[in-house]
This record gives C-alpha cells, sequence and structure tokens, in this order.
C-alpha cells in the first residue's frame, strides 16, 4: 500500500499567498515539484523568491493555501529530509569552528542530550565532505575557504541528516566564473544523485544553461517550464518589467539585456549637472 | 608570597566570597562566550540594570534581595526575548527598553519609599557581604548552568552561529534563545554580591574577548574563557582584600589588563608574523610574471 510520505511530490505549493505581517508578497502560487527534479526560481529583487523558500521553512507568514513537502503539510516546523543553504552574506565567517565542526552541527539533533559527537557521527561528516571534495580541508577554519567551498561546506551541513529536498539560496550570487561553475557541479552532481534540489537566483543564462526547469516570479508565477519555453521576451518583460532579448544559438538560450538605458531617477543626478542643466 | 594568599583564607568572608568568585567566575567565563559571539555585549549591562530597579522594588515592598533581583531579571529575559522576535527589532533595542524601564521604575521606586539599601555595595560588589544565602544562589546557579549547558551545548553552539538553520534541523531554537536569556539573568544575579550591578556587564565580555585573541577553536575558546573567568575572579578577590577596594573593580581591572596582554600581544606576534613572510620573501625568491617581463 501506498503511503502519500513515498508517492508524493516533493513540494506542493497551493494557493499559497504569503508574506510578513500584514505585507504580502506571493499572491496565490501553485508550484508543484516532482521528486529528483532540478528547479531554479528567478525573478527580479523583491519578487519573492527568497519567500517561497521561507514559506517552505515555515519561516514566512501564510495568508492563505498550503505547503506540503513530501505529502506532509507543513505547519510550525519544518519536515524532517529538507536541507537549507541560506545567502552566504548570513553567515558569520569568523565563528571559531572548523569545516568539520559546521557539519558535524547538521547531526546536533540526533543525540541532542550528548554534549559531544559519536564516532559514527564524525565518520558520515567525513563521508560527505569527502563526496563533495572536502576532506582535506576539514580542519580549516571558515574564513580560510573560497566562496565554492564555503558553498560545498554548507550542502554538507545539509546533506549529513539525509536531506532529500535542498533548497538553496542565490548559491552563485556574488561568485566568480569558476566558483559559479564549482557550486552548479555540485549541484547537479547531487541532482544526478536523486535529490530534489530547488534554488533562486538572478543568473538567467545559468539557469537557461543548466537547470531543466524554470520558475518565472513576480509575486506570481509568472512562467514555469523548460528555459527554452520560459525564457521568452513576452515573459522576462512580464516578469522583470524590463526588456530583454533573447537568443537562439544551437539549442542553447541566451538572455541579453541590451535595452537602451532610461533617464536616472531624479535623486541620481549629480547636483552641479542639474544646475548646468 | 604565601601570607599574601593564606592570610585572607583566615578570613571566614573571605574563603566564602572566594567559594563564590569561583562559582561565578566559571559561570560568567563559559557565558561570555556566547555572548560575545551572539554580539550581545550589552546583555549584562542591560540586566544588571534591572537587577538594580528589582532590588530597589523589592526592598520597597519589603522582601529580600534576592526576591526583587529574580523577579526582575527573570521578567527582563523574557521581554527581551519576545521584543527581539518581532521582526525589525534587534537584542540591542530590545534590551535597551526593557532593562532602562525596570531601572527606571527601580530609581522612581527609591525615590518614592525611603528605603536603606548599601547602594555601593550594590553597584560595585562587596566580598564583606557575602553570606551562606549568596553562596547556596551561586552554587544552584551554577549547577542548573552546567547541567543546561552540558545538555543543550550542541544547539546552543547551532543557535549561536546559524539560527535560521539550526531552526531547519529542528532545533527549537526560541526555546534555545529563552534558555540563554533565562541563563544569562540567573548569572547576573549570582554575581551581583561580589561583582556589583555596574562591573556585571564586564565580567560576561571580558574572558571571551581575551580567549578569542587567543584561540582558534570553539571548545578551545570556551575552556580558556571559562578558566579566566575564574583566575580573574581569584586574583580581584586577592587584589580586593589587601587593597581595600570593592571587588568588583579589582576583577574587572584584573580581567582589562589581561585583555590588553593578550591584545598587545597577538598584535606583536602579527607584526613579527608579516615581517618574517615579507623577508622570507626576498628578491629572487618570487614567482615573476613571465608575459610582464617579455613586454618590458
Amino acid at each position: 500500500m501506498d503511503t502519500p510520505e513515498l508517492t508524493a511530490p516533493a513540494l506542493a505549493l497551493r494557493g499559497l499567498a504569503a508574506g510578513y505581517g500584514g505585507a504580502r508578497i506571493l499572491h496565490g502560487l501553485d508550484l508543484q515539484v516532482d521528486r529528483g527534479e532540478l528547479v531554479g526560481l528567478v525573478g527580479p529583487s523583491g519578487s519573492g523568491k527568497t519567500t517561497v523558500l521561507r514559506a517552505i521553512l515555515a519561516r514566512a507568514d501564510r495568508h492563505a493555501g498550503t505547503v506540503e513537502v513530501f505529502g506532509r503539510a507543513v505547519e510550525r516546523r519544518v519536515p524532517a529530509r529538507v536541507g537549507y543553504v541560506p545567502q552566504l552574506g548570513s553567515v558569520d565567517l569568523d565563528f571559531p569552528l572548523t569545516v568539520l565542526q559546521v557539519v558535524l552541527l547538521g547531526e546536533s539533533e540526533r543525540g541532542r542530550s550528548r554534549p559531544w559527537f559519536t564516532r559514527a557521527e564524525r565518520r558520515r561528516a567525513l563521508e560527505v565532505l569527502d563526496e563533495l571534495g572536502l576532506a582535506e580541508l576539514s580542519s580549516r577554519s571558515l574564513r580560510a575557504l573560497s566562496g565554492g567551498q564555503l558553498q560545498r561546506t554548507f550542502l554538507a551541513r545539509a546533506l549529513v541528516r539525509d536531506a532529500r529536498l535542498l533548497l538553496l539560496d542565490e548559491p552563485t550570487s556574488g561568485v566568480d566564473l569558476a566558483t559559479r561553475r564549482d557550486v552548479l557541479a555540485t549541484v547537479s552532481a547531487l541532482h544526478q544523485r536523486g535529490l530534489t534540489v530547488v534554488l533562486t537566483t538572478h543568473d538567467l543564462n545559468m539557469v537557461a544553461a543548466h537547470l531543466p526547469r524554470t520558475v518565472c516570479l513576480n509575486g506570481r508565477i509568472t512562467a514555469d517550464g523548460p528555459p527554452a519555453q520560459v525564457l521568452t521576451p513576452q515573459v522576462l518583460q512580464a516578469t522583470y518589467g524590463a526588456p530583454m532579448r533573447v537568443i537562439h544559438d544551437r539549442g542553447r538560450v541566451v538572455v541579453v539585456d541590451d535595452a537602451p538605458l532610461g533617464p536616472p531617477a531624479p535623486a541620481l543626478v549629480f547636483p552641479e549637472r542639474r544646475r548646468a542643466s | 608570597m604565601s601570607e599574601l594568599l593564606l592570610v585572607p583564607l583566615e578570613y571566614a568572608f573571605f574563603g566564602r566570597a572566594l567559594l563564590a568568585g569561583l562559582l561565578i567566575g566559571a559561570m560568567s567565563g563559559a557565558l561570555s562566550v556566547f555572548v560575545v559571539l551572539r554580539r550581545m555585549s550589552y546583555i549584562g549591562h542591560g540586566l544588571a540594570h534591572a537587577v538594580l530597579g528589582g532590588v530597589a522594588v523589592g526592598v520597597a515592598m519589603g522582601v529580600d534581595l534576592y526576591v526583587g533581583a529574580i523577579a526582575a531579571t527573570a521578567l527582563a529575559a523574557v521581554l527581551i526575548d519576545r521584543v527581539t522576535r518581532r521582526r525589525g527589532l534587534h537584542a540591542d533595542a530590545a534590551i535597551g527598553v526593557v532593562t532602562t524601564t525596570i531601572f527606571a521604575i527601580g530609581v522612581g521606586t527609591l525615590a518614592l519609599v525611603p528605603t536603606r539599601v548599601n547602594l555601593e555595595a550594590l553597584l560595585f560588589g562587596n566580598i564583606l557581604g557575602v553570606n551562606r544565602t549568596d553562596l547556596s544562589v551561586a552554587a544552584a546557579v551554577g549547577a542548573a548552568f552546567l547541567v543546561l549547558v552540558v545538555v543543550r551545548y550542541k544547539a546552543l553552539v547551532f543557535t549561536t552561529f546559524d539560527p535560521e538553520v539550526a531552526r531547519v534541523h529542528g532545533i527549537r531554537v526560541d526555546r534555545i534563545e529563552l534558555l540563554f536569556s533565562l541563563l544569562t539573568a540567573a548569572v547576573v544575579v549570582a554575581s551581583v554580591r561580589v561583582l556589583g550591578v555596574l562591573l556585571i556587564a564586564a565580567a560576561v565580555v571580558l574572558p571571551a574577548a581575551i580567549a578569542r585573541l587567543l584561540t582558534r577553536g570553539f571548545a578551545a575558546m570556551l575552556a580558556l574563557s571559562t578558566a579566566l573567568g575564574v583566575l580573574t575572579a581569584v586574583v580581584g578577590l586577592y587584589l580586593s582584600f589587601h587593597v581595600d577596594v570593592p571587588s568588583g573593580p579589582t576583577i574587572v581591572v584584573t580581567g582589562a589588563l589581561l585583555f590588553v596582554l593578550a591584545f598587545v600581544g597577538t598584535a606583536v606576534a602579527g607584526r613579527l608574523g608579516l615581517a618574517r613572510a615579507r623577508r622570507d620573501a626576498r628578491p629572487g625568491t618570487i614567482d615573476v610574471d613571465p608575459i610582464a617581463n617579455v613586454s618590458r
């Protein structure tokens, strides 16, 4: 007999309206992510990408609708088997913990009243670090890591509790091209292994090149599907409120933002220029 | 030398003060690690002000000093916890609003109801005044502190490092935050007699600040900070006895001197390391960019 936990989609948002206090950011979202999918949420700043993740984690105020993870309704507590990697900017890199200790924290609730980690827990953490190519860095401090290594460390912390649904908040934000490739390769490998991944990003071309499914968001879902179908000038205009060109080149989609710049906001015009004009 | 150490022990009050100092030093030293890493250094200062307000109201109502202090700090801890949870308000604002209000109520009460409170002892600590009740309070708080920190160690560390993700991993972060506030309040109350209201803030910051300069790992920082809390308390109490100055200032000045030593020492070590690195990078040992050479 099938139980909902075994057959249900990894994630199901139905009529989700959510925000912070009385301010509503998401307006009636319907989104289903099946097990093993890799989905990129794109949209302008303030479009609700992070709020979607926070609603799944029961950290946004839900006004209406439901959130289900592996068939279980999310109410006040985060369901087990969900891993979350926040934006790197929110982490104190000077905190006196090594890479291994950060990963071990992911297992904190297993032996919650024990102040130490067991050998088995350490072995498991080292295995996960090894899988992500970080075993040799296990005794390093966070400050000594590159952006990609940091992302992999926090992915390891999520994986050590056997997460099956990974929520990544802008994993490629503010990193150089090599680090971006590093992060994407790791995410792709995890996806290949059967994990469900939902990530937010501003990088449309990364989404077009590497993710099989794109969800465009601007308070509402403006488009949902494979990047080649979703990333069209019309959808991008509806999502970002700005014209963008889309080039199709040998099966690949490239988004080009080469529309002429509009006039600057009045406050940004230098006073001396205003006087001169 | 041995006289300096042994003579004070001939007095029963000093023995009690030393025992209380050991307990309070260890607790405040360990607590300071979480206070400093949470960037909540102001909490000791704020809760100490709440103690003063609570003591004033308690004494005016004719109850024991500790009853007012415990009620006021527990109330302050719970209110700080509640206010901090409101989006847009951080801990510093919550501490400022809650504790100064309780302090103001206490000061107002003192003005309205004449009471006989030894204000100097309350403000700066007094080892002569350490009695059996103070020792019992310090011992009880110490036992509770030890049990809670041991049992919830991992949750405390995770919540201090990354509360958002700790919540995802099943930790009841709200409860841990409240527990931390109540623990801090308990340590502050237990420290009043030895350290004094005005100087508790330093005791829950200095040990960890020194340890942060000297260690890299969390466990090492916690161990060193606890040891430094004990060391500064013991040295400060002896100084208080011999120099005849209230114990609070001598404990804090001892900690401050250690901080200056650690600060200068680590700065000098850093400079020496830089000089060594520059000496090692003598001309001829650095990789030269071949393209730059060609273009020249």
